[in-house]
């Protein structure tokens, strides 16, 4: 059922992707749309039973896969976050408070497991998770091809921001004055390989978490429905 | 509509200043919610133990089966190196003989009688590699806690900052929050050593408060110091890469090479002194 070849060529067919049922002017009306207070949420973003528990599976196994095997394979002294590409995918298909309490509850368990400073992935999840969720539902999330080229884009958004945030906590514990060396060096040597190395895992990852969150939709919905609401 | 995205915004506000509270706490000194990683941590790194065990397990068969031409010609090498180790024992032991003679001249403590090495593995690390920690697979239960040195054979890893039952976390040396005093092995000045930000990912040291009577050189070798904290003395910290000169000021600052590759931790040893073993 995950290789079904002619429902994934489908998805990615520009001619035959499903289109929100809406005027051109209020297709265009990005900043209406965009604002996390005018949200339509279009798509079949419905929380099921299914879904939560596939959410819930996918997180840890991927965050102990992680932590057990990738850890050790670096290319270029970089490793994936395998949380934050499946969380990428998660947000990208579902509604703003689900991507909300999904970045929370998978930082949160990161901090207490594997962290440092309780609330510092929490936080950072939380908001790139409801940001992710909330751009997406713009006219884009008829189209699927834009999820494979936004997903490296948030990624790289991503580790860009924590970086930041990540310098400015050392910054703030040791009272050291500097930020960076060199950013330079810094974007070349460690943003870009781990972007690059998430958005492979990102790639990998969306087809059959897609198929799967669609089997796990509500039974009334096989196919995805962008009749807006 | 309307009203459930405000709702999700005024959420999204209260939660984050409600973490960015909490991150302002747990960084401060006595900040400290360990009660919490018991709690939770616990049961986590128990699964996260048994994955680690099972991915240890499958990346030996695979390095066994990728490295087996390799180890049939090092097993040749060794049959012929065996003719040498009658003399080279003898050389050993003048070694010994000669490092315990030296030790005492300099008055250094004898670690291993003051404290009881406990073996640890690595079972997780930071995600993103920002923040230095690693989490081992011994706790309380092993008579681990929080403040212990953590060692590997070839030297220094770091500290031991929170405590769970069965599982810890350390912070690595090359933190940047992490600052301690040193001593250059070849003429015993005392200098601090201080971790450097990683934001090229590379694992360094940096060298300061050098005396300028003191001449640093490349290849030096820097060990801990007996200035209190969590180090005892005589552990090696790692080997001088680069000495640099301030022009303006003469400032002798220098870089250092961990003598532990942390990116290829697997194995390392908590110093619990004796008396706590619990």
């Amino acid at each position: 059922m995950l290789l079904n070849f002619k429902a994934i060529k489908k998805i990615f067919s520009p001619k035959s992707a499903p289109r929100i049922n809406d005027t051109s002017a209020e297709r265009f009306n990005i900043g209406e749309r965009s604002s996390l207070l005018q949200s339509s949420e279009p798509v079949d973003t419905s929380v099921t039973f299914k879904r939560i528990i596939l959410v819930v599976v996918s997180v840890a196994l991927l965050g102990l896969l992680q932590e057990a095997v990738f850890n050790d394979l670096r290319i270029f002294y970089a490793k994936p976050n395998l949380i934050l590409a499946v969380l990428t995918v998660f947000s990208s298909l579902s509604g703003s408070t689900f991507s909300m309490l999904t970045g929370l509850l998978t930082g949160l368990t990161v901090d207490i497991a594997f962290g440092r400073y309780l609330g510092f992935y929490a936080l950072f999840y939380m908001l790139y998770c409801t940001l992710v969720s909330a751009v997406s539902s713009l006219n884009l999330r008829g189209r699927f091809l834009y999820h494979f080229l936004s997903g490296p884009l948030y990624i790289a958004v991503f580790n860009a921001l924590f970086s930041l945030g990540a310098r400015i906590m050392t910054v703030y514990v040791t009272g050291s004055g500097r930020l960076y060396g060199n950013y330079g060096n810094h974007l070349l040597h460690r943003i870009l390989p781990v972007s690059l190395y998430t958005t492979v895992i990102f790639v990998v990852l969306f087809i059959p978490i897609f198929m799967l969150w669609k089997k796990a939709g509500p039974a009334s919905a096989q196919t995805i429905s962008f009749r807006r609401r | 509509m309307k009203k459930n995205s405000k709702i999700i915004l005024f959420a999204l506000t209260v939660i984050s200043i409600i973490l960015v509270v909490s991150i302002v706490v747990s960084a401060s000194p006595n900040g400290n919610f360990s009660f919490l990683y018991k709690v939770f941590g616990t049961p986590v790194t128990i699964v996260q133990n048994g994955f680690r065990k099972a991915a240890d397990g499958i990346s030996g068969w695979f390095r066994y089966v990728f490295s087996y031409g390799s180890v049939q010609k090092e097993m040749a090498e060794l049959r012929d190196n065996n003719a040498e180790i009658p003399l080279l024992e003898d050389e050993n032991q003048r070694l010994r003989l000669e490092n315990d003679e030296l030790r005492s001249l300099l008055g250094l403590r004898e670690y291993s009688e003051d404290y009881r090495l406990t073996a640890a593995s690595i079972i997780a690390e930071d995600v993103t590699d920002w923040f230095n920690t690693f989490t081992i697979d011994k706790g309380t239960a092993q008579g681990v806690k929080s403040g212990m040195a953590v060692i590997a054979p070839e030297g220094l890893v770091g500290v031991v900052t929170e405590d769970g039952i069965n599982s810890s976390k350390l912070v690595t040396v090359v933190d940047e929050d992490n600052e301690f005093m040193c001593r250059i092995s070849r003429t015993n000045e005392l200098v601090r050593v201080k971790g450097v930000s990683r934001e090229n990912n590379a694992y360094e040291l940096r060298v300061d408060r050098i005396p300028t009577t003191a001449k640093v050189f490349v290849g030096d070798r820097i060990v801990t110091a007996e200035s209190g904290g969590a180090y005892p003395a005589g552990i090696m910290v790692g080997t001088v890469k680069s000495v640099t000169v301030d022009g303006d000021t003469g400032i002798v600052t220098a870089i250092v090479e961990p003598a532990v590759d942390l990116g290829l931790l697997g194995k390392v040893y908590v110093m619990v002194p004796v008396g706590e073993e619990g």
